[in-house]
């Protein structure tokens, strides 16, 4: 019996490199190119949800499940819930307005927060782009791919 | 100058929402299926010599099947629900 061993290489490295900037794993496994096109497209649909939405799309406390897919596109996603939560929610930017919630209760929300359709585009942008990007630096801790012969 | 135009040079690009998104916010599907097609196919092709034309292909389909399903559900709404007998 003809045995072919499939050697398999196993990179944690390569997928932490990935999660820290994506394409960064392919890149560390000589891919340049594949590591390139991997950073266009997770970093730009991540940047670009929170062009549209705004960095309240990304809110840790209050869309703790979408954080959850967020933060597969690595630190950028929790760079911008730091600055949710340092810019909007302590109130440097923006106008506090009291808001009143159904239970009768007063909050204070910023006249930042992005509400509805605006809010729901950036947050899939962004989730979007977390779930590519552990698909990415799966992908990358395989190793580097094997040429055909 | 109106409100629109307004809010737009007020604007502070990626701390505030982007003003005017609202009435056509259906269209940001297009990037966002070209952003999901260029970062699929860079993790799945094993040779990137085909890459734009796979990314092209894979974006028309997601087109065309999101196209689908808003037409079935727009029908599903509109005509099927409707006619069904109200108790």
């Amino acid at each position: 019996m003809n045995e072919e061993v499939d050697e398999q290489t196993f990179s944690l490295s390569a997928g932490l490199l990935g999660w820290i900037l994506p394409g960064l794993g392919q890149i560390k496994n000589g891919d340049f190119l594949r590591g390139k096109l991997i950073m266009l497209g997770v970093v730009g649909m991540f940047l670009m949800g929170v062009l549209v939405g705004g960095v309240d799309c990304v809110d840790r406390k209050e869309d703790g499940l979408w954080f959850v897919a967020q933060a597969g596109a690595g630190p950028i996603a929790c760079m911008t819930d730091i600055a949710n939560d340092m810019l909007l929610k302590q109130g440097r930017v923006g106008v506090m307005m009291p808001l009143a919630l159904a239970n009768g209760a007063i909050t204070q929300v910023n006249s930042f927060k992005s509400v509805g359709a605006v809010n729901d585009i950036g947050t899939l942008f962004t989730a979007m782009a977390g779930l590519l990007n552990i698909a990415a630096l799966l992908d990358a801790m395989r190793g580097p791919r094997k040429v055909a012969a | 100058m109106n409100a629109l135009a307004i809010n737009t040079l007020a604007w502070i690009p990626f701390v505030q929402p982007l003003p005017g998104v609202i009435a056509w916010w259906w269209l940001w599907i297009l990037p966002m299926l070209a952003g999901v097609s260029v970062t699929w196919k860079a993790i799945r092709l094993t040779s990137l010599q085909s890459y734009w034309r796979d990314v092209a292909v894979m974006f028309g389909q997601l087109l065309i099947g999101m196209i689908a399903l808003a037409a079935g559900l727009m029908l599903l709404v509109r005509v099927v629900l409707p006619l069904l007998p109200v108790e």
